[in-house]
């Protein structure tokens, strides 16, 4: 039987201790919502205002990969990437170079989203951020695996964890934004 | 639905068995391996003689977006020590394509992190 794999997303809780684990197949579409909140909910409140002048954030979101039942051998090499499309004018999906800690045993790189600042600086394991959208097919981002072996092999395992951020500028228009679609792949054997 | 193929494998003593969840890859007998097969069902596949020095690899290889959308490719080959290559790509629709190196920028067709046992 092949594996059965998820992806999901923490919030609440305290550092280290997220109060729930989602997953995003039982939300939406759309399956995740950017807001000035920490939850799950989908729905239109706590949007992110355009501000006059700067940038201003959405709450960040800890996303990753879990087994939900077992490959035969392994699955690695996670990759991440987008459509490379994109929101629009003044609206950008900002992605964590860095993938902190999350395994069946840890959950180390997990930090409560409280304000909506930029991550870069205010999540204690995120320096620098990237724009999402400049992941593509072909052009993917890494995903690390801090289980042993770096290895996912084991229901309840996970990836570590992939940071998203919706930050809008200025130059932004208002209104509910089209769904984006966002893809993890990986190999199973 | 799931797009799932499986794999049997035939030693060159004329032993055969399939993938379960006992008989699992890693512990395929190298030395003696003759011919590995992907089924669909009871329905071979693709079929790949690796007689003399070809490494067999092998993949399922999973795209799952946000939503549950999942495209699935398998991939089998080999590689051998003189750098020779066989790399094939099973769709969901059936069809294969074959190449001869890897395309890191292809969304399928890059180099998968191979074992140990593959090396």
């Amino acid at each position: 039987m092949v594996a059965d794999v998820n992806i999901f997303f923490d919030f609440g809780g305290t550092d280290s201790n997220p109060g729930t684990e989602q997953d995003t197949d039982e939300l939406g579409p759309p399956n995740i919502r950017f807001k000035q909140e920490d939850n799950a909910t989908i729905d239109t409140n706590n949007p992110v205002p355009i501000p006059t002048t700067g940038s201003n954030f959405s709450y960040w979101k800890h996303v990753y990969l879990q087994c939900g039942s077992a490959p035969d051998t392994q699955i690695d090499n996670i990759k991440f990437y987008t459509d490379g499309g994109g929101f629009g004018t003044g609206i950008f999906l900002n992605i964590g170079s860095e993938t902190p800690t999350k395994n069946s045993g840890s959950n180390s790189g997990y930090e409560v989203a409280d304000t909506a600042s930029t991550m870069s600086g205010n999540h204690t394991e995120i320096i620098n951020v990237l724009n999402a959208f400049s992941f593509t097919s072909g052009s993917t981002k890494d995903v690390s695996i801090s289980e042993a072996s770096n290895i996912i092999d084991a229901i309840g395992e996970t990836s570590d964890y992939i940071i998203f951020q919706l930050v809008v500028d200025n130059s932004a228009s208002p209104g509910n934004l089209a769904d984006e679609t966002l893809t993890i792949r990986y190999d199973e054997v | 639905m799931v797009f799932e193929l499986t794999w049997k494998v035939t030693y060159n003593d004329g032993l055969t068995f399939y993938q379960n969840r006992e008989n699992k890859y890693p512990k395929i007998d190298r030395s003696k391996l003759s011919l590995f097969q992907l089924l669909k069902g009871d329905k071979v596949v693709l079929s790949l003689d690796l007689d003399n020095d070809k490494n067999l690899f092998y993949r399922r290889r999973v795209s799952k977006s946000f939503g549950g959308k999942e495209e699935v490719v398998y991939l089998v080959g080999w590689h051998s020590g003189n750098k020779e290559k066989e790399i094939n790509y099973i769709f969901e629709d059936g069809h294969i394509e074959t190449n001869n190196e890897w395309i890191s920028d292809h969304k399928w067709f890059y180099k998968p992190k191979l074992h140990s046992c593959e090396n």
